[in-house]
């Protein structure tokens, strides 16, 4: 019968000569397989990037839409016999020298 | 062995995405992830599903990956990470198991998988003295189990130990030491109740 501290010692050295477990080589395609795992990787904008163009985009749709409004206003003036004379007036006045 | 040149063109390749790089990679380390993940999980389905998590997160972090450490050294990192994670969530789900049984619903515990854990890699005539060290070795603190597995399972040196924990190495050296006195202390408890 063995002593308590030869036991001790027998059991503290079992795992002395342990070799590697082999793994399974069917991990890589259950991996490959995952849907987390695309097979070539697609470089994607980062989300502030996605952001910032979003913005520049919307910015410059706004600006095109309010000069557009701005535009029509403008030459949307009807030519009534009173606004001729209306700027005729004011036409003569730019030919008085003081 | 390989070597830096060959380990920097390697990075280089997985941080390009390219498949024969990844699977050049999971031929390299497989074997050592799912070795370290049964080591500390001393579960073969766990260590499988473990090892595949592995690597689908080194593939998902290869861009964040400095080349301050050796691969080996944090792909090592993220296993450890991720059976330690595993066991926390295990216990946690022994805990509450155990909640439950003190309010009675005995239907609702989960059994706890006590059957003695057999290393695939242990010899023969160890195999009986191994399952119970193991036993010894999941009721250590998470520290010196991490320390312990890496050194005597996975055979790191404690250089590696450190880098891969991210001590120094007089730290594992204590946690090495602590570990033994708590081993023995339980297998002699063991031997007590057990008296082979």
């Amino acid at each position: 019968m063995k002593s308590k501290e030869q036991w001790i010692t027998e059991t503290m050295g079992s795992l002395e000569g342990i070799h590697r477990a082999d793994s399974d080589p069917l991990i890589f395609s259950r991996i490959a397989d995952s849907s987390r795992f695309p097979s070539k990787r697609t470089a994607l904008p980062g989300n502030r990037l996605i952001w910032q163009i979003a913005a520049g985009l919307a910015f410059l749709v706004t600006l095109n839409i309010f000069s557009l409004v701005v535009y029509s206003r403008s030459t949307a003036a009807p030519q009534t016999t009173e606004n001729i004379i209306v700027a005729e007036y004011f036409s003569y006045l730019d030919t008085i020298k003081y | 062995m390989v070597s830096l040149l060959e380990e920097k063109s390697l990075i280089e390749k997985l941080k390009n995405g390219e498949p024969s790089a990844f699977e050049l990679m999971f031929g390299q380390y497989r074997d050592k992830v799912y070795n370290t993940a049964l080591g500390l999980l001393q579960n073969k389905e766990d260590a499988k599903d473990i090892s595949q998590e592995v690597f689908v997160e080194v593939f998902r972090s290869i861009h964040n990956f400095r080349m301050q450490s050796a691969l080996s050294t944090w792909i090592y990192r993220i296993t450890v990470q991720k059976s330690l994670e595993w066991i926390r969530v295990k216990n946690q789900k022994k805990r509450y198991a155990l909640i439950v049984s003190l309010f009675g619903k005995e239907d609702q515990i989960q059994k706890t998988n006590d059957t003695p854990f057999y290393h695939p890699g242990v010899l023969l005539e160890n195999k009986e003295r191994s399952a119970i060290l193991f036993q010894a070795i999941s009721r250590l603190p998470i520290n010196q189990r991490t320390a312990f597995t890496l050194h005597k399972v996975e055979l790191l040196s404690y250089a590696e130990i450190a880098d891969v924990m991210q001590v120094s190495v007089p730290s594992i050296e204590s946690l090495m030491f602590r570990a033994k006195q708590n081993l023995k202390r339980r297998l002699a408890l063991y031997y007590e109740k057990n008296e082979p």
